[in-house]
């Protein structure tokens, strides 16, 4: 460990190939077929020009060889693990349009805030008092009597006091059901739904609240709730059978909350003639892997009640309803694209 | 050995002696943890043998704290990105699940990546781990980074220049 620690940082160091010094521009060589090779746009004369450029000297061929052997190591890596540690790293310094892509990438996993997207880094979402894995349900009783509802992918921090009680939406999704909702009983603590975009404070009530990218939404299912953005904008009061999507500054009007909303609390997704990138996005949120849509078939539209607990089944279905095909590139790596 | 080499040996084992007992307990201070704190002390020793910069230390408390300081942060960043990666591990099935050796072999190879991708901006780094961990195109990297095609290119040039020969194969 002594060593690592006080090791010289890397980027000043000599490019190193085979345990030997490589010269730097036969190093900017190799980058830059490697870069070229990688794109897929590759010709066959790029390609012969390639080879003759390896076999032109023993330095290039032991820069190659080099780079092949470490290509090699980056495969020991389970690609979403570390991408996701690689990429925390950064987490920090980084911002909005960065956190979108992050959130674009591994699909549905990421579309519910969950393991890479939370707006807050990944070690927030580690140290949450309360998690789910993808997949996963998890109810919570609390100690006020309050129960809540994690869905896949989830993570609050609760916080209950003399004067408050207050559930911080990490990632994911939240179902709460105050105690008032279940059995009448009053406290005069307000209960509050703290999400990146503001507070939603339960007004005797059952509501599920979710954080996406940038905003959260709520779709009350009992009494009401008011909705606070955190940069102060105008409050928004929302009643049973409403559901409304907030950002820091604003929330957007209410519209007619529906069995969408709420279904994952009894273990399902409602698709009601919802876009096939969507369905796939949402599903994605259920397994802890890259679900990929191709755009060529993103807008196909299917309908349906599907039980979340087997999502391979769902995928092995999709080419009876759909003029899909369902790829596997690896156990955890899916891509739906056009049926041949 | 030479005389130079005499008082550098005699300056570290003066610096030592006058402040390792105080540096122990700063680090402890610190971090709460006396075997960490034990080990990072005689890294910090170690870092600045290394450096051969013992001798010409004018005010040796605050310049041991500033290399300590560094050891607990590199620290850190090791625990974070290893909590991180067997984190994201946990939650994959069990079929998926990597042996506990291609589990250690792989820690090292995220240590290496890690250090070798530092001091790179933002977005270089990004390029790089969706082009090699995710295996996304050029269009579609561009496209999440909001930037040409020739940028990410050009990232990528840089990343793999600075990372793949940084790596031991």
């Amino acid at each position: 460990m002594p060593a690592a620690a006080s090791r010289a940082p890397a980027p000043s160091s000599l490019p190193m190939a085979g345990g030997l010094p490589l010269d730097e521009s036969v190093a900017d060589q190799a980058a830059e077929w490697l870069t070229v090779l990688m794109s897929g746009e590759a010709s066959d004369a790029d390609r012969q020009r390639w080879q003759r450029w390896r076999a032109s000297h023993p330095d290039h061929e032991r820069a190659w060889q080099h780079i092949e052997a470490v290509a090699g190591r980056l495969k020991e890596l389970e690609p979403r693990a570390g991408y996701a540690a690689l990429a925390a790293r950064a987490a920090p310094r980084s911002h909005g349009r960065r956190k979108a892509a992050h959130l674009l990438l591994w699909g549905g996993l990421a579309a519910g805030g969950g393991l890479l997207a939370s707006r807050s880094p990944e070690w927030r979402r580690q140290m949450a008092d309360f998690r789910t894995g993808a997949g996963e349900r998890r109810r919570i009783a609390l100690e006020d009597g309050s129960v809540v509802t994690l869905n896949t992918a989830s993570a609050i921090d609760v916080r209950i006091d003399g004067r408050r009680r207050v559930v911080r939406l990490v990632a994911g999704e939240v179902f709460v059901a105050t105690r008032h909702a279940q059995d009448g009983s009053e406290d005069a603590r307000p209960f509050v739904v703290e999400t990146a975009e503001g507070r939603v404070r339960a007004l005797g009530t059952r509501f599920v609240v979710r954080q996406w990218d940038g905003r959260s939404t709520v779709a009350v299912l009992e009494s009401a709730v008011e909705i606070t953005p955190a940069a102060g904008g105008g409050r928004r009061i929302l009643r049973a059978g409403e559901r409304a999507s907030f950002d820091r500054t604003a929330a957007g009007p209410a519209s007619a909350a529906s069995e969408p909303d709420s279904a994952w609390i009894r273990g399902q997704i409602v698709a009601e003639d919802m876009p096939l990138a969507d369905f796939l996005a949402e599903l994605g949120r259920y397994r802890p892997g890259l679900v990929r849509c191709d755009p060529a078939v993103a807008g196909l539209r299917l309908s349906g009640v599907f039980p979340v607990d087997d999502t391979g089944r769902i995928l092995a279905s999709l080419p009876q309803v759909l003029p899909v095909r369902v790829r596997r590139r690896t156990r955890y790596w899916i891509t739906v694209e056009a049926a041949p | 050995m030479g005389t130079t080499e005499l008082t550098l040996q005699q300056d570290i084992e003066a610096l030592y002696a006058d402040h390792h007992g105080w540096l122990q307990r700063w680090l402890q201070r610190r971090l709460g943890d006396s075997f960490l704190a034990a080990d990072l002390a005689q890294d910090t020793f170690v870092s600045v043998m290394r450096a051969n910069a013992a001798g010409g230390i004018r005010v040796p408390r605050p310049f041991l704290a500033t290399v300590a300081r560094r050891l607990v942060a590199h620290h850190r960043r090791r625990q974070l990105l290893e909590t991180s990666y067997l984190d994201m591990l946990a939650a994959l099935p069990e079929d998926c699940a990597p042996s506990p050796e291609a589990r250690l072999q792989a820690l090292e190879t995220l240590q290496q990546v890690d250090r070798a991708l530092d001091g790179l901006p933002p977005r270089v780094r990004e390029a790089f781990l969706l082009a090699h961990l995710a295996g996304l195109s050029y269009a579609e990297i561009a496209r999440r980074l909001g930037v040409s095609a020739s940028s990410v290119k050009q990232y990528l040039m840089r990343a793999n220049r600075q990372c793949l020969f940084a790596i031991l194969a």
